[in-house]
């Protein structure tokens, strides 16, 4: 096998009718940690599906760890977690049995699970932070806890490559941060990381890649080099302002602050005169 | 006591019984997935499609079963077939398939005459249920008992995460599709004591109150299957000595199953809303260090 654990080349990919990626060629070598950011619709989720079978292949070829991939055959050797809020929260699972289920396909053909199977995903649940949840119905769970707990379940399964549907969206900036140590610390055991999100400036300081996408690949490499201004009005539309930080880092930040408008006279031309700009501090109030 | 045994002095009832506790059970069971994957449309449809199936075999001078087997089997799969187009829906694509068998049945019983007794598969009758019917329910008992056995982990991994399921190895289109014949196989095993009509509520009410009082998956399972199989039992004494058709005799027993879980789980909610919402605090403070959970102590 080469070392090139995804290899994607001049993909088309569609749900239905119309093609959702276009042209597509992505490479990712064994060990690297690759961030996708884009707009909202501009394909980050099609393209992780695109790994792992989920949509259709409509000309170029997709190969993941060695197999050739589509739709409906997901290659061996992948975990995915999937955006918050795509499953029933109040499904009747404890966090031990949802983590257990990420081995299900490998594991006996019976309803319950070996002492061994359920000691290691309390292992898991205990390297990630939230062993005392095990038992815990995953009704009870915030935000944090519930994608640590699916984070579980991907690593459930021997994985060489992690995909992750936005692991950063709707949680704190300290759990955030904890995902991402956690990421850290596996990505260094070996694991291959892919995630998509839409915190470019998480990008732009962790990560060593990044992949802009919006219909196809808008940009493909270091941060440093990837985040410009031309980059990001190609993919995300005007706007945006890049401006860099005491290390060198490239920070996003919008253009102009936005108006919000009052409701009285705004017709004098340019920026309203009764515009309200909003600052973080009372965006927090 | 005598209310409890005398029916068993005739042998129709002995093995109504018999073929209800498996029934019950059966349906019980399979109520989980159903509730849980909101495809209680399945169990609806297929019931009516289960009457096409019986009238246009009958017509034929074919047997009751080999007419109600057909026309579930094929409703499954072609339910699964329209569903698995973009843009439609199980709902969508059982409301067409099985709708247009019921309608067929319906046609050809105004066409053809038969002796088919119209109301006894509707509303089932426990005087019809005899040693035939007894080996068609058992054998589906035991197929249906087994392939869940096999496929249970699976199948739970199917019915909460579909798409990461699948990415993990779960062939989760084969395993949908073994849900929906398990279903047929069901609700064919059924038509007797249950009445085609009938079944839909059987496939629900079991889980939905099951539901209601607990939060664990096994616990789930085996409350579900319990509440089927009493549902049926007491069903059928209540068809017996008040001469109530016996599936609603059985429906309305759930139906009263599932009242007491609703009010028992209201209750206990406010009860564990208050305890909960206390301990859900501790756990975010002791996430970030504040509070040390170990040592806290959350009393209900
Ligand atoms: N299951 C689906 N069937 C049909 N079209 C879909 C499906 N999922 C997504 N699409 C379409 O594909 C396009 C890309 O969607 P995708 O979910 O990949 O975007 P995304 O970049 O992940 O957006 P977000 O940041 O909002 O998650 C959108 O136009 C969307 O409407
Ligand atoms: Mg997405």
């Amino acid at each position: 096998m080469s070392d090139l654990v995804v290899r994607v080349l001049d993909v088309d990919a569609a749900y239905a009718r119309p093609t959702v990626l276009s042209a597509v060629d992505v490479d990712v070598a064994r060990g690297e940690f690759v961030g996708l950011v884009g707009p909202s619709g501009a394909g980050k989720t099609t393209l992780l599906r695109l790994l792992t079978g989920g949509v259709e292949v409509r000309s170029g070829s997709v190969e993941v760890l060695g197999q050739r991939v589509v739709r409906g055959r997901p290659p061996r050797g992948v975990g995915y977690v999937p955006q918050l809020g795509s499953v029933d929260a109040d499904f009747p699972l404890t966090v031990r049995e949802v983590v257990l289920l990420g081995d299900a396909a490998s594991s006996r053909p019976v309803p319950w699970f070996t002492r061994d199977e359920r000691r290691r995903a309390d292992a898991l649940l205990e390297r990630l932070g939230i062993g005392e949840l095990a038992g815990r119905p995953i009704a009870e769970l915030s935000g944090g806890q519930r994608q640590r707990m699916f984070l579980a379940r991907a690593l459930a399964r021997r994985s060489e490559l992690l995909l992750l549907d936005e692991p950063t969206s709707g949680v704190d900036l300290a759990t955030r941060a904890e995902v991402l140590r956690l990421l850290g610390e596996l990505h260094h055991d070996g694991l291959t990381v892919v995630l998509t999100t839409h915190d470019l400036n998480f990008v732009a300081s962790h990560l060593p890649r990044m992949v802009c996408v919006n219909g196809t690949v808008i940009a493909d490499g270091r941060p440093r080099e990837v985040m410009t201004a031309d980059v990001l009005t190609r993919t995300y539309g005007p706007g945006l302002r890049v401006v860099h930080d005491e290390d060198g880092h490239p920070v996003v930040t919008d253009a102009a602050p936005i108006p919000l408008h009052s409701g009285t006279d705004h017709a004098s031309g340019g920026m309203p005169v009764a515009a309200a700009v909003v600052t973080p501090a009372e965006v927090d109030a | 006591m005598s209310l409890l045994l005398e029916p068993f002095a005739y042998a129709f009832f002995g093995r109504a019984m018999l073929a209800g506790v498996l029934v019950g059970a059966l349906c019980g069971a399979l109520s989980v997935p159903v509730v849980l994957k909101r495809m209680s449309y399945v169990g609806h449809g297929l019931a009516h499609s289960v009457l096409g199936g019986v009238a246009v075999g009958v017509a034929l001078g074919a047997d009751l079963y080999v007419g109600a087997a057909v026309a579930t089997v094929l409703s499954a799969i072609l339910i699964d077939r329209v569903a698995a187009r973009r843009g439609l829906h199980h709902d969508a694509a059982i409301g067409i398939v099985t709708t247009a068998a019921f309608a067929l049945g319906i046609a050809v019983l105004a066409v053809v005459p038969t002796r088919l007794n119209l109301e006894a598969v509707l509303f089932g009758n426990i005087l019809g249920v005899d040693a035939r019917d007894l080996t068609v329910t058992t054998v589906v008992a035991v197929a249906a008992t087994a392939t869940l056995f096999v496929a249970y982990k699976r199948l739970v991994f199917t019915v909460f995460d579909p798409e990461v399921a699948a990415v993990h190895g779960v062939p989760v289109r084969h395993i949908e599709l073994g849900l929906n014949l398990v279903t047929a196989a069901v609700v064919v095993a059924s038509v007797r004591v249950l009445g085609a009509l009938l079944i839909a509520a059987a496939v629900v009410l079991p889980a939905a109150g099951a539901r209601l009082v607990t939060r664990s998956f096994a616990a789930l399972v085996g409350l579900a299957i319990a509440l089927g199989t009493t549902a049926s039992v007491l069903g059928l004494y209540a068809s017996f000595h008040l001469d109530v058709p016996s599936g609603p005799a059985i429906v309305l027993v759930g139906t009263l199953g599932f009242l007491i879980a609703y009010v028992a789980s209201g209750t206990a909610a406010r009860r564990a809303r208050r305890a909960g919402a206390r301990e859900r605090e501790v756990g975010r403070l002791s996430e970030r260090g504040i509070v040390d959970a170990t040592r806290t102590q959350v009393r209900a």
